[in-house]
């Protein structure tokens, strides 16, 4: 519904309704011209949780699974999730022109150059592997594989929290460095449950950070 | 203390500064997704951002995207500047 705010309001505006009305903006503005943060990070602590969990069950027997299966479906949430991330940041960034544009597209590619590596270098190591140790097991080389990505996730984490001024996501890829040294120190029986664990408390926990920020009434708006 | 920018003390504008101010001064935004974003009718809309234009406070561009025209609004330098004094005075003010 469109309204014209204007009507009667040229003089003798009352400064709190001044200020209300620049914060409503400024909040409206904001929830119009990027994605909501913490749906993302929510989204993607269901998919940790499903991803690694199937691995957990597969592994440790408790769902009837043979491992390979559940990587193919963890697979499939992965790139779901990669799917949804992107179309919500496409779709929210519609519209507008400026240094934001380059740099949300330059942060969306680095991410994909990054996986594209993980992706690279897994088919790499599962090859070196047949080579060289035959008898080996699918989970030591997945707890190699898994470090390099998790390696990939906190970096970008990280840089994009210098790019986008946000300490929660500097905060959390810190926290998926911590997770990753955890897991490589305890080995590939584990990693999973680290992560199965670890990973969705630590998106749960951003994303309620993020959302609380963002509900939160600013006396001073930007 | 100086009596509040009366180009801005009007509802609508404020709203337009505000969310213009928001997005930065090294954006801009599309004519239709600031109407979305305010919920002003067109015509009003323009009728305020041609206020704030001749204010110098922002500034809006014709561009053929596709095969389209659009218009992108931003505020500038000015503009940032004179949202930032009027902040203060308000803040002063309550």
């Amino acid at each position: 519904m469109t309204t014209n705010p204007a009507s009667g309001t040229e003089h003798g505006l009352d400064p709190r309704a001044a200020l209300a009305a620049m914060g409503q903006s400024a909040a409206a503005t904001r929830a119009a011209i990027g994605p909501n943060p913490a749906i993302i990070y929510f989204v993607w602590a269901v998919a940790y949780l499903i991803g690694y969990g199937l691995l957990h069950g597969a592994n440790f027997g408790w769902l009837p699974l043979p491992y390979g299966t559940a990587l193919l479906i963890g697979g499939i949430i992965l790139l779901l999730a990669i799917a949804y991330t992107a179309i919500i940041s496409i779709r929210s960034g519609s519209q507008i022109r400026g240094d934001s544009t380059f740099a949300g597209l330059a942060y969306g590619m680095s991410w994909m150059a990054g996986f594209l590596i993980v992706a690279l270098f897994s088919m790499a190591l599962a090859k070196l592997f047949s080579t060289l140790l035959p008898h080996a097991d699918a989970l030591q080389i997945g707890w190699l594989i898994n470090a390099v990505a998790i390696l990939v996730v906190s970096l970008m984490y990280m840089l994009g929290a210098a790019l986008f001024g946000d300490r929660t996501m500097f905060i959390l890829g810190a926290c998926f460095t911590v997770l990753n040294a955890a897991a490589l120190l305890a080995g590939p029986s584990g990693f999973i449950s680290i992560f199965a664990i670890g990973g969705p408390i630590l998106l749960i926990i951003a994303g309620t950070a993020t959302l609380i920020s963002r509900r939160r009434v600013l006396p001073v708006v930007k | 203390m100086g009596e509040l920018d009366p180009v801005i003390h009007a509802d609508a504008r404020l709203r337009v500064m505000s969310s213009l101010n928001t997005l930065g001064s090294t954006e801009t935004i599309a004519f239709p997704k600031l109407r979305t974003i305010l919920g002003m009718t067109a015509g009003n809309l323009s009728t305020h951002l041609r206020k704030l234009e001749d204010a110098g406070y922002i500034q809006q561009n014709k561009v053929i995207q596709g095969r389209s025209p659009a218009t992108f609004v931003g505020i500038t330098t000015q503009g940032a500047a004179a949202f930032e004094a009027y902040k203060r005075q308000l803040l002063e003010l309550l």
